[in-house]
């Protein structure tokens, strides 16, 4: 099969945060990440992507800084797809401004999630800090080599979520990703912190009240994405399937491969 | 990490603006005033222009001075101050 244009490559499913609302699918399926592939893979499935006229790729986790192999894997990706779109996923705990730099040279864009302020250690399941990922956030604008921002809104969370935003424009966020907490993953251990959907539209006319301070935004609106036919998704799309949304456009021109190496058509579907 | 004095200002806003419980999104308003006027606060030129007010003079219960500004060049003798004589020397004892 031909690799569609736009891939996302779940480098590593190892984590050092245990997000309560992570979508990530091996929590629910775990043999999609394992084993996990080592370096030759990975520079194999590369080999294909740049064979296939893949435009951009986005590299993510897991928390894709635990592989020791990271930026063999990255040059490699660089020198096979010259021109491609390369982006990295990472929590953002071992970031540093060495690494920044590393990446700025391979022309590798950053993305990061801000997960709370009082909250962020409760939604990380750590005992860290907003600090160290705000002040990493704003020293890599001064870097020019500034970080994307993606926020998870949820009930623990949903209190600060305007600051949150706020917070991560004014460290100089590249832009910035808001979606309500999915019903997926390990978030289903969690069903508790999910947003009504009137409290995720109240969130979103609050954020676009802000004053306009030119960062781009986004809002995801999913809480169940409708590629998802395995058996406990039957369950979820009665309680979380919004009528008046679109199709996923998944699998038309995007597709993931995970940490085994296997092709899925989209990051919560376990199917290719 | 090392940042800039801004960035450690901002940081430091944020940090203490949640601390006390306020609200981070007010810091963009100030943060949007700062991106248009420079790099750090200036006074505005409204003011300064209006200045010297009348209605200070008044409250201040003073007239008004309403005559014309009168322009004294270097050298300019005004026509109204006479010549003074200079006096006779005193005679020696």
């Amino acid at each position: 099969m031909r690799f569609p244009r736009h891939m996302t490559l779940e480098l590593t499913a190892k984590c050092n945060f245990r997000c309560p609302y992570c979508y990530c699918l091996w929590h629910e399926f775990p043999e999609i990440a394992k084993p996990e592939l080592d370096t030759a893979g990975w520079k194999a499935i590369l080999d294909k992507c740049a064979s296939d006229g893949v435009e951009d790729i986005l590299f993510t986790g897991g928390e894709t800084l635990l592989r020791p192999d990271l930026f063999p894997i990255l040059s490699y990706a660089r020198r096979r797809l010259p021109r491609a779109d390369l982006s990295l996923f990472t929590n953002a705990s071992l970031l540093e401004e060495s690494l920044i730099k590393r990446f700025k040279r391979r022309r590798i864009r950053l993305a990061t999630s801000l997960q709370g302020l009082a909250t962020y250690g409760a939604m990380t399941g750590t005992r860290r800090t907003f600090r160290r990922l705000l002040a990493i956030v704003a020293r890599a604008g001064e870097l020019h080599w500034p970080i994307s921002v993606s926020m998870t809104v949820t009930k623990a969370n949903l209190h600060e979520a305007t600051d949150m935003f706020a917070a991560a424009v004014l460290s100089g966020a590249a832009s910035i990703l808001v979606g309500p907490m999915m019903a997926g993953g390990r978030a289903l251990a969690h069903p508790e912190l999910m947003l009504a959907r009137a409290e995720w539209n109240a969130t979103k006319d609050a954020i676009r009240a802000l004053p306009d301070c030119g960062v781009p935004f986004t809002f995801c609106d999913e809480f169940f994405c409708e590629c998802r036919n395995d058996q406990p998704a039957a369950r979820l799309r009665r309680k979380w399937r919004d009528p008046n949304h679109k199709p996923c456009p998944a699998g038309r021109d995007f597709g993931v491969v995970g940490p085994a190496g296997h092709f899925r058509s989209c990051l919560h579907c376990a199917g290719a | 990490m090392k940042l800039s004095k801004k960035n450690q200002a901002r940081q430091r806003a944020i940090r203490k603006a949640i601390a006390s419980g306020k609200s981070v999104g007010g810091l963009l308003a100030g943060a949007l005033a700062l991106a248009t006027t420079g790099c750090s606060p200036r006074p505005s030129p409204g003011p300064i222009g209006r200045f010297p007010d009348r209605r200070y003079e008044e409250q201040a219960g003073r007239k008004a001075n309403n005559e014309k500004p009168r322009r004294v060049l270097m050298g300019d003798v005004p026509r109204d101050i006479k010549d003074e004589e200079t006096p006779p020397p005193k005679p020696n004892k």
